[in-house]
């Protein structure tokens, strides 16, 4: 199709100007509009320095953030790492919030600027806005002014109560901060404490009825009639328990942990969708840089410039090179959209065997857009990813099976081996592997307030030693209690895995008044 | 989807991680504390009186633990970049390593796997942690005070100065660059000038055999070879005209001055390098004093250190010699401490100046000597110092030596009169730190 050129907004390594950033976006957003049918949030875009830009890093990108040690850590490592130039500063930091807040370095000349753009404000943006991931789990109008109020509010309690308290609680939350996350809608229904005060009437109601004798001559029911267990189901969003039952927490502490959930549960969507994001976002910035060259809004210069970033930036080291490090996001999710697209407009019989709906659709639009916003990692993997990028890639399942001597090959990329790959593939990309199955299972309430957290392991694998016990003495210093994991194995055995001991001892109170 | 917003946070401070890295730091500053007596016990402690610029900070009190798997189990991980490999090849496993469950996590992991951190502490950071709760006792005497004096010192060249400063050859040799440069465009010119003249004056030669009619080629020429005679004129008067020499060539010897602090602190450093004091016992108490050098030069830049090492002889050398003579002998520890009350007579009687004595020993003297050694601390030394450590090395702590008792009387009357003793590596920097705890508040 041949297109009427337009005069190039820039040339290639142009600086930039606030005019040519502005003339630049409208021309990204009309192609976005047009062509993509994105629907974003509307952009905000701030320059800032470098310097400003390992600030951005080390907060995790939000432009505030309430003060820990662990982030003087992260922007002392990037900051020594930038200046041994081992690292680059990502030229995009983009925030979930509406506004959609991107960062542009100030050291980007136009093309850089041009594409930071369209990577983040169109692309990130349109995925915050429409995956159902970020819809159910966060609320992008609210965060930052909910991160003013904690930031503000852990401020005042450092005054109040030291740094040191402060810091130890903040501490011990960012421990359980994988465990700070309600991954399934709550059941409302009665209150815990209200189901608490229940099991105690009917205890004690037991212990009235309690009759010697015919205790002491009836023959007793099968002793698996245990009494109540307290909370009747395993809670899993370990965080929410203790910041809701801990026994004698005063309620600064309550509020703190409740922060750091909800600022968990904002983070939560963004670690389940990395391929995801990063792939539509590079896709999105692709098309429409490639676009814009084709209009004529930018040079072949600048079109050079871009496509050596872009290439960069969806590089894939093979397993055995010096500099690999796992599967590049921005790779993998390029390449599947990509070839989403590919399948509709220019289909083989393989693509037709394997996705009968995709192959051939004559809107691969709305094929790019559906994976987009319906699925997350590991289900976008299973669903959507092709023998073909699979050869691309030329990947293979490699099974490490601890009781053995030997590892194999599982699968390779060939016809036996394609489902097996995009199994274990997907499936890496499932919480479960990362993050151990851990929930509350019970609390002596009656008892010594010990909280009885239960560990279902995963595909056979026990826990780090050494971080569990770190971590347990974390749990024990939000609780105040003692701390029990018990590890219960497919076949029904219990064992007791790790104990730690709380700072206080119970006293005679009941637990809930 | 029109509407959007262009914000320039440039002049938003940076450094929003100030407080952050300050709140690690002193993290940090635990962490390394809590190092410091291991790392005193192996030989980094040379290193770090070197240059060490960067110090490993172990994991304990800076990891960020969470809930995470170990080894074990099954795990299947996919790869990118197959060469050669088939299903079903199997490889064994290397003796106690790891599968392939590893180090290489998938990538939506957040956390990244953590080696060993380290930052980068100057020395002097880490000194200041290492010395933080020390200090010399009972600074009393004058305070450190600054008392400086001036000494003049070349400091290379200034384009002013006084005559007498003049540097003739320099100044000439700035000339010789100034007029090669100021001259050289005209030269260049002139040159070219002179070609042409010669190549006109070339051609009114042809024109000689002319006839009448051109003669005007020949006015012509002639017009252009006056021109050029003007041209070169002016070129060559211009070039004659670069002044030999120009102020701006002038160059005059710098001098610039120096303060020199008068000290009015000084440690003296005893040192038993006898026979008995083995390799070990040396080792040891050359640790110590190198502890001391540092703790010293850290904290009190203005002092003074002295060195005395004897063995039936006394000698005072520098740092150098000190620290690393392999000279042995027997021992007689009242030749030192005869030094040192030369040294007090003579240097320091004025009583104004703020002394410290610090000495090693194994504690082997000579018999009759220990009477000699208490006395003359009794009398001569100790009235005059503001402090005194005496540190007995040996690596057997039931030992009973032969200064012990006659120093322990003295250790009893005075309380600027320190003893201590160190058996192993790990000792010194406790024993170190006892000596000089920072008393006042």
């Amino acid at each position: 199709m041949v297109m009427k050129k337009k005069k190039p907004l820039f040339e290639c390594g142009q600086d930039w100007t606030f005019e040519l950033l502005e003339k630049t976006w409208v021309e990204i957003a009309r192609i976005a509009d047009e062509d993509l049918k994105l629907d974003y949030y509307k952009p905000q875009l701030e320059v800032i320095s470098s310097e400003q830009m390992l600030d951005c890093y080390a907060a995790t990108g939000l432009p505030i953030m309430y003060k820990h040690w662990s982030f003087g850590k992260e922007f002392l490592r990037n900051h020594k790492a930038y200046k041994e130039g081992q690292m680059g500063l990502a030229y995009e930091i983009v925030i979930n919030s509406d506004p959609c807040i991107a960062y542009l370095m100030e050291e980007n000349n136009m093309t850089m600027q041009c594409l930071v753009m369209a990577h983040a404000s169109a692309g990130h943006s349109a995925v915050f806005k429409g995956n159902k991931m970020f819809k159910q789990f966060t609320d992008a109008g609210a965060i930052i002014d909910y991160l003013l109020f904690a930031k503000n509010y852990l401020s005042m309690c450092e005054e109040k109560y030291g740094e040191a308290e402060v810091e130890s609680v903040l501490d011990s939350c960012h421990a359980l901060m994988d465990y700070g996350v309600d991954r399934y809608t709550r059941r409302g229904k009665v209150s815990a404490a209200e189901e608490q005060k229940r099991a105690i009437a009917r205890l004690e109601q037991q212990r009235i009825d309690y009759d010697p004798i015919w205790d002491k001559t009836v023959p007793k029911k099968d002793a698996s009639e245990k009494e109540d267990k307290w909370p009747p189901e395993p809670e899993d969003n370990i965080l929410y328990f203790i910041e809701k039952y801990a026994p004698d927490l005063p309620s600064w502490k309550r509020e703190v942990i409740r922060i750091i959930r909800k600022i968990s549960q904002y983070f939560y969507p963004q670690s389940q969708t990395k391929v995801l994001n990063e792939g539509f976002a590079t896709f999105t910035h692709y098309y429409i840089m490639d676009k814009m060259y084709k209009e004529g809004l930018i040079t072949s210069g600048s079109w050079l410039e871009f496509i050596t970033s872009h290439t960069g930036v969806v590089f894939q080291p093979d397993f055995d090179k010096k500099y690999f490090s796992g599967m590049n996001p921005y790779a993998l999710g390029f390449a599947i959209f990509m070839d989403l697209k590919r399948m509709c407009e220019a289909p083989t019989d393989e693509d037709r065997q394997w996705f009968p709906s995709i192959a051939g659709n004559s809107d691969w639009l709305s094929v790019v857009k559906d994976a987009m916003e319906n699925y997350k990692d590991d289900t976008f993997i299973q669903q959507f990813m092709s023998p073909k990028v699979m050869r691309d890639f030329r990947l293979f399942a490699v099974k490490d099976d601890a009781d053995s001597d030997y590892v194999e090959i599982s699968a390779i990329h060939n016809d036996q081996g394609y489902i097996d790959i995009r199994n274990a593939m997907a499936d890496s990309y499932n919480r479960g592997n990362w993050v151990p199955d851990i929930q509350v299972d019970e609390v002596h309430v009656l008892g010594d307030r010990t909280l009885f957290l239960k560990h279902t392991p995963y595909l056979g694998r026990p826990l780090h030693d050494g971080l569990a016990k770190e971590t347990i003495a974390h749990v024990a210093n939000l609780w105040e209690f003692d701390v029990v994991i018990e590890t219960h194995d497919d076949v029904g055995n219990v064992d007791i895995e790790y104990l730690a001991h709380g700072p206080k001892k119970v006293s005679n109170k009941p637990m809930f008044k | 989807m029109s509407g959007y917003t262009i914000v320039d946070r440039r002049a938003n401070g940076k450094g929003k991680s100030l407080d952050n890295r300050q709140k690690f730091l002193k993290r940090v500053r635990e962490s390394v504390k809590k190092a410091l007596p291991d790392l005193i016990n192996s030989r980094k402690l040379k290193d770090i009186a070197g240059d060490g610029g960067i110090i490993h900070i172990p994991q304990k009190n800076i990891g960020e633990p969470s809930f995470r798997h170990g080894q074990g189990g099954i795990r299947e991980s996919v790869r990118p970049g197959n060469k050669e490999y088939n299903t079903g090849d199997r490889f064994r496993k290397p003796n106690g390593a790891q599968g392939s469950g590893g180090g290489k996590k998938g990538s939506n992991n957040p956390d990244p796997t953590e080696d060993e951190f380290t930052i980068e502490i100057s020395r002097e950071e880490f000194l200041d942690y290492f010395f933080e709760e020390l200090e010399l006792p009972d600074l009393v005497k004058t305070g450190l005070k600054q008392v400086t004096t001036t000494k003049w010192h070349n400091a290379g060249f200034s384009t002013t100065g006084s005559p007498a400063k003049l540097d003739r050859s320099r100044t000439l040799r700035k000339s010789q660059s100034r007029r090669l440069s100021s001259r050289a465009p005209y030269k260049k010119k002139l040159a070219e000038a002179e070609a042409d003249r010669m190549a006109l004056i070339v051609s009114m030669s042809w024109t000689e055999e002319m006839e009448e009619r051109d003669q005007e080629l020949r006015v012509s020429l002639q017009a252009q070879i006056d021109e050029l005679d003007k041209v070169i004129e002016g070129l060559k008067r211009k070039i004659a005209n670069v002044p030999f020499i120009d102020p701006v060539d002038l160059r005059y010897h710098s001098m610039v001055a120096e303060e020199i602090p008068v000290t009015s602190a000084v440690m003296v450093c005893i040192m038993d390098n006898s026979g008995s004091m083995g390799e070990f016992e040396k080792t040891l108490s050359r640790k110590f004093f190198a502890l001391l050098y540092m703790f010293l030069a850290r904290k009190y830049e203005k002092i003074t250190l002295r060195f005395i090492y004897h063995t039936t002889y006394a000698k005072e050398v520098d740092e150098d010699e000190f620290f690393n003579s392999r000279e042995s002998g027997g021992t007689v520890v009242s030749t030192a401490l005869e030094l040192l009350k030369k040294m007090l007579k003579e240097d320091y009687a004025d009583g104004n100046t703020n002394i410290y004595v610090c000495q090693c020993s194994d504690g082997d003297n000579w018999g009759h000597d220990n009477e000699l050694c208490k006395e003359l601390l009794i009398d001569d030394i100790l009235p005059h110092v503001q402090y005194f450590a005496y540190t007995q090395v040996g690596n057997d702590p039931g030992y009973q030596s032969d200064l012990w008792p006659s120093y322990e009387i003295v250790a009893n009357a005075h309380k600027h009169f320190q003893m201590n003793t160190v058996h192993v590596d790990a000792d010194i920097y406790p024993v170190f730190k006892e000596l000089f705890e920072k008393k006042s508040k």
